[in-house]
């Protein structure tokens, strides 16, 4: 069986899996364009009754969840929109898992045709927090070899087709803050799962050399696989956000695309800290993720939640309710900017003093 | 220093809130209603994969002058055992989520 369209752009194993990420794609499109902003008028019309203003806390919020939770609407989007997830993921799943030694020959032979570019030890011990159901994919990203392939096309589900092309990480790297002093000779991709922004880090700083990190080694497999088939040489590395076995001062630039709310709190400052020790001084760090807020208008309050409890971001919250530029202040960044981006996401930029 | 959550890992304490291992949340008001409505979201999957491969193999057939639409239209099946096999195969698809339904949904 020969991979159909191998490399950046690969096709799932079989028609019907395309046709079928095809309509997921269109489900999806359905619940968040043309269900969701009727879904927030009548979450905010809930809110507007009970004398909230626009933007509420999370204790707000609370007290007006359980009307919310009793509409029939936001019943049966929510139910819409996580039976979406799981179908999708279930899927992309059973139908690689249905050629399961092909695919992770695949895996391994991509390491013996271009070694010394993944990195890893066997004895490595993934923290129990990293092995949930992420977004619901079965086996999170750890649980199963094949994780990264299941990724790749179920993310593409979940970016609406706006992604197909690596769009959206061509448009992060692009809103990287790069030193002042124009010297990019090494570059890290923190939590870099698939390492889409790490291949176009290569593509956008040919010069540099340029690194993946990632608690989840299926996903460095699939990362390592695809670089290669790609003929775009970067290094993966599985390692922990707070402790990459990498030198003082040794990096110029630091990219962590939506990280910070996939890990634990207690993990907050500790990576931060570490991202500094890496950086050399003048070294930026861009940190792309979601927004950090105490308030939040009522219908963003509705899908925070959903996705923490339901879609399985179990440390999402935490992440939001932060304030990360204070963080970033604290433990001795300069410099903290935020910045919105295209997205939802917030762009919080900062640099390693001097 | 006694209390229950100091007996907890931290990941066990973060979790709080979600649903176990194998649970399953109801949204709807009975979780019949969640299984029906997940019933019906596999269905359109099935049914725009086989529209999909359908719209595919008929534009092919007729650009390669092979079958006419009439030709289709009046096609008997020859191997009844794997049109058998397939269908049941979709129905426990669309139905499974009701079979495996528990009684806390």
């Amino acid at each position: 069986m020969e991979q159909r369209n191998p490399g950046k752009h690969p096709q799932p194993p079989r028609r019907e899996d395309a046709s079928h990420m095809d309509y997921m794609t269109e489900v999806r499109n359905f619940a968040i364009r043309s269900w969701f902003p009727e879904i927030a008028g009548e979450v905010g019309g809930i809110a507007a009754q009970a004398g909230m203003p626009a933007g509420i806390s999370a204790d707000e919020y609370a007290q007006l969840a359980p009307e919310i939770d009793r509409s029939p609407a936001v019943a049966g989007w929510k139910r819409l929109m996580r039976s979406q997830q799981q179908l999708a993921w279930q899927k992309l799943q059973d139908s690689y898992a249905a050629d399961r030694e092909f695919w992770e020959g695949q895996l391994t032979e991509a390491e013996e045709r271009n070694p010394g570019r993944l990195h890893y030890d066997p004895d490595f011990q993934v923290p129990e927090s990293a092995c949930e159901d992420i977004h619901l994919q079965p086996g999170g990203y750890c649980g199963d070899n094949l994780a990264g392939f299941v990724f790749y096309h179920g993310t593409r589900v979940f970016y609406q087709g706006d992604n197909d092309r690596d769009e959206i990480h061509e448009a992060c790297v692009d809103d990287m803050r790069l030193p002042a002093d124009g010297q990019v000779r090494r570059i890290l991709d923190l939590g870099c799962s698939i390492g889409q922004c790490t291949t176009v880090l290569k593509d956008r700083h040919p010069q540099a050399e340029v690194w993946g990190l990632d608690v989840a080694l299926p996903m460095l497999r699939y990362a390592h696989m695809r670089a290669t088939d790609m003929g775009v040489d970067v290094h993966f590395q599985q390692a922990l956000a707070e402790n990459m076995q990498h030198a003082d001062d040794s990096f110029d630039a630091v990219l962590a695309y939506i990280l910070f709310h996939e890990v634990p709190e207690h993990t907050f400052e500790p990576i931060v800290r570490e991202m500094l020790r890496v950086l050399r001084p003048g070294g930026t760090l861009t940190v792309i993720d979601t927004p950090n807020s105490t308030v939040f208008p009522t219908p963003n309050w509705m899908w925070k939640v959903f996705d923490a409890r339901y879609n399985c971001e179990p440390y999402s919250q935490a992440f939001g309710a932060l304030d990360f530029a204070a963080l970033l202040d604290k433990v001795g960044f300069e410099d903290v900017r935020k910045e919105t981006t295209n997205t939802f996401l917030l762009n919080t930029l900062a640099t390693k003093p001097g | 220093m006694n209390s229950k959550h100091d007996e907890l890992s931290r990941a066990q304490v973060d979790r709080a809130g979600l649903p176990g291992p194998g649970e399953e949340p109801h949204f709807l008001p009975h979780p019949v209603m969640d299984r029906l409505l997940e019933a019906v979201i596999v269905l359109g999957g099935e049914l725009w994969i086989e529209r999909d491969r359908r719209r595919a193999l008929e534009s092919l057939l007729h650009s390669k002058g092979l079958v006419t639409p009439e030709e289709i239209e009046t096609h008997s099946e020859t191997d009844a055992q794997d049109r058998q096999q397939e269908l049941t195969a979709l129905v426990t698809r669309l139905l499974d989520p009701l079979r495996t339904m528990r009684a806390d949904g």
